[in-house]
């Protein structure tokens, strides 16, 4: 089910109501109430892959059980083991069998032998990228002994299908999801409030923004040879947005959805284009991924603290493996070693957590220095994005390759969508800007002082709901839904 | 809670409202297909594609052969010939009456499919349109066609600058800057583009059953007159390399009808907007044509 589905606007509702009004009176009752809508939601889309859910559910249970009793370190290894190659063997056979299948064949025929590779037709699971890193922590963190495995099988499986970040984060931990199944859940009109504003800011980050910059970026990737070069870098840069709005606008609407619910899950993205230097920049996007593989992998890979070849190989690991992550096409992993290698200087020159507070923390608006450096930071991240977009490998570079050439100083074209819809897309970006900027100090931008009055808070609700139904683009899958 | 409960049963009762006085500006000016789903069951029509749609006028027809049209025509994605477009018939069309008059207009592409297999139905074209799931096409405001398959953000059912006005009789009036040159360029990129098409279009006779019992199904209600429109000599060409026999192609669908006319043997004497679809006025000249036609056999 989509969030900026009709299906999912009455699907949230009549759960809502269910949730406090007729299973609120037992805790289990309202959390096996949650395991079944969660199911509901995700079989919505495919059915027959509630049972890999299932599955990687069970065998993480039984895991964790089994951790708790078992002292002997060769026997936490294997138990820790079959997690790791249960979860992820899901993953790479569903996501990567193709992928390095090809990969393999292709290499053969580097040493002048060809073959055809076994290609599966197979689907891939909406969201298993998300639920594997999930359940996969709790194993790790069990097995690390940093939390006590659950007993409660329903809070248990609720945490790992938990609806609203089921298919596409944000990637939960167990020390801060799980707990909150066990404990019974208050509902407070601040918080739901709080969440109704976020899911609706969502929406208009996906809807408004992420929508319509599609019109324009499919155009010009498209049909990329025939731009100019400053044109094909202003369809990078909306691709930006596309993406941003597109993932923090889901989030957002998951954060908030959690929300009504009694849930708080951790932020995501903090205001991302913001960021003065790269790696400010991957502290604030897709934090909960980012954290997860400092934690879970850059951390035992000995960090940031041997020498310079230690942190160059961990860095390249991390960012080749973030980038695999997402797609397995090497223009993900490509879009990977491109950030690696602007993150790596700043980690060699020690300056890599030089921009750790909220640019312009004292003042209103940013100084000349702080523009420059974010302006420059999103040209950057911008260009990496373009291998995050493109088909394939040498459709990226023939991309690049035509944005730096002397029409990158000509007038763009992006009127090929219609004046007005592109005026549009142009002043609402410009609202995001505005709007994300004034409340770049918050968990999400509309996230008011309490001290505003009630019924204007409503009002600019409403506005946004207004604005989301106009000028909501043609309906879009959400881009990390592939992930 | 109920705090809660009240504050967003008011806002959403807000938003609907707002939701459904935005959709009441739906109208002629919205898009190229609404109107045509909301208005009541009718008695004659004129059925086909984008040609038929900008290019027979239901008020000229009238004039001349004294019955209320509708022009009940979409576009070649739409309305080709298939089941699609016939059921689609059978719950636009008023089966309480009967001696009246339909109008099939026909040409080659219109009995053609984009399949590898051009008899495998379940991937015709128009099984993806808004016709194949729009049921109810006489419901004012249709608010599944609104929800479902407008095109584009719905500030331009507020704010629209279409050069196209649906009006009430299902007449598609397309204002076209009618420069000659302007007409030129796009003549040559409609009759490329065809050109690009006849690789994919196959006869299909599936399509052509399909035709068939849409005659069949219409001689209960009245005459059926099959109608080929005039196209541009360029794209007359075309078509020709498509289908060189199309008379004798369609001949048992002829003998089916209640009469056949040809224009496009005159097809110099009409003017277009881009080779494909006549004028405003070479509609009103043609609709009077065939109007007069139709009045000569009654």
């Amino acid at each position: 089910m989509l969030f900026n589905s009709i299906d999912f606007a009455i699907f949230l509702p009549i759960v809502f109501i269910l949730y406090w009004f007729v299973t609120n009176r037992n805790l289990k009752v309202q959390n096996i109430f949650l395991v079944l809508t969660s199911y509901l939601f995700y079989g919505w889309w495919n059915w027959k892959f509630l049972a890999l859910i299932i599955f990687s559910s069970g065998v993480d249970y039984l895991v964790g059980l089994r951790l708790d009793k078992t002292e002997r370190a060769t026997n936490r290894k294997i138990l820790l083991l079959i997690s790791i190659i249960v979860n992820i063997g899901f993953l790479g056979f569903f996501k990567y069998f193709n992928f390095f299948a090809e990969s393999f064949a292709s290499a053969f025929t580097l040493f002048g032998r060809t073959f055809e590779p076994t290609r599966l037709n197979l689907i891939l699971p909406v969201g298993i990228s998300f639920y594997t890193f999930q359940t996969l922590s709790y194993s790790i963190d069990v097995y690390k002994r940093k939390f006590k495995p659950t007993r409660d099988i329903v809070s248990f499986f609720a945490f790992v299908s938990f609806f609203p970040q089921l298919v596409a984060g944000p990637i939960e931990r167990a020390t801060n999801l799980l707990p909150q199944f066990s404990a019974k859940r208050t509902f407070e009109y601040n918080n739901a409030f709080d969440g109704v504003k976020q899911i609706l800011w969502g929406l208009f980050k996906k809807v408004v923004i992420a929508d319509n910059c599609a019109l324009i970026v499919n155009q010009v990737f498209d049909n990329y040879t025939n731009y100019s070069g400053s044109t094909l870098l202003l369809g990078a840069f909306f691709f930006a947005f596309q993406i941003y709005g597109d993932f923090s606008g889901y989030s957002d609407i998951a954060i908030g959805t959690a929300r009504l619910f009694g849930f708080e899950l951790k932020q995501n993205f903090a205001y991302p284009y913001f960021s003065r230097d790269i790696a400010e920049f991957w502290r604030r996007w897709h934090i909960s991924l980012s954290t997860w593989f400092r934690d879970y992998l850059y951390i035992p890979l000995g960090g940031s603290r041997g020498g310079s070849w230690v942190k160059t190989r961990n860095t390249f690991v991390i960012f080749l493996i973030s980038g695999l992550w997402h797609g397995a096409n090497w223009t993900f992993i490509v879009w990977g070693i491109f950030n690696a290698l602007l993150f790596l200087p700043l980690l060699l020159t020690k300056r890599n957590r030089k921009n750790l507070d909220v640019v312009a923390t004292q003042s209103m608006f940013p100084n000349f220095r702080d523009v420059i450096s974010m302006a420059s930071t999103f040209v950057l991240t911008s260009l990496g994005w373009i291998f995050f977009r493109a088909e394939s490998l040498p459709k990226a570079f023939s991309y690049l390759n035509n944005i730096f050439t002397r029409s990158l100083f000509s007038k763009p074209y992006v009127f090929g969508i219609g004046e007005t819809q592109a005026l549009l897309i142009i002043i609402f970006i410009s609202v995001l800007i505005i709007t994300e900027w004034f409340g770049r100090r918050k968990l999400h931008a509309l996230h008011f002082d309490k001290k505003q009055n009630v019924f204007i808070q409503w009002i600019v609700c409403f506005t946004i709901a207004i604005i989301i139904f106009l000028f909501g683009g043609k309906q879009q899958d959400f881009i990390y839904f592939q992930f | 809670m109920k705090k809660f409960v009240l504050h967003t049963s008011l806002f959403i009762l807000c938003v609907t409202a707002s939701i459904l006085t935005i959709f009441s500006f739906a109208d002629g000016s919205s898009d190229e297909f609404y109107l045509k789903l909301t208005t009541p069951k009718q008695e004659n029509l004129i059925l086909g594609t984008s040609k038929a749609a900008q290019g027979l006028q239901p008020k000229v027809l009238e004039n001349v052969l004294d019955k209320k049209f509708y022009n009940f025509a979409f576009s070649l994605l739409a309305s080709p010939y298939g089941k699609t477009y016939l059921t689609s018939i059978k719950n636009k069309l008023d089966r309480s009456t009967k001696g009246n008059i339909f109008i099939l207009t026909i040409d080659p592409w219109s009995i053609c499919s984009l399949t590898q297999n051009s008899n495998d139905s379940s991937y015709f074209r128009e099984n993806k349109s808004f016709l194949y799931s729009v049921r109810n096409v006489n419901t004012s405001p249709n608010f599944y066609y609104l929800i479902h398959h407008f095109q584009g953000s719905y500030y331009k059912l507020i704010f629209n600058k279409s050069p196209a006005f649906l009006h009430n009789d299902g007449w598609l009036e397309v204002e076209l800057v009618a420069d000659n040159k302007d007409v030129e360029r796009r003549t040559e990129f409609t009759v490329d583009d065809y050109r690009e098409k006849l690789a994919s279009y196959r006869y299909s006779d599936v399509r052509f059953e399909y035709l068939k019992k849409t005659i069949d199904y219409l001689n209960i209600y009245g005459k059926v007159y099959l109608v080929r429109l005039p196209v541009h000599p360029a794209l007359m060409e075309v078509e020709n390399t498509l289908m060189p026999n199309f008379d004798s192609v369609i001949q048992k669908a002829i003998e089916i009808s209640d009469g056949y006319i040809d224009f496009s043997a005159s097809n110099s004497e009409y003017k277009y907007t881009d080779g494909v679809h006549l004028n405003k006025e070479s509609g009103e000249k043609l609709s009077s044509a065939l109007g007069y036609w139709i009045k000569s056999r009654e």
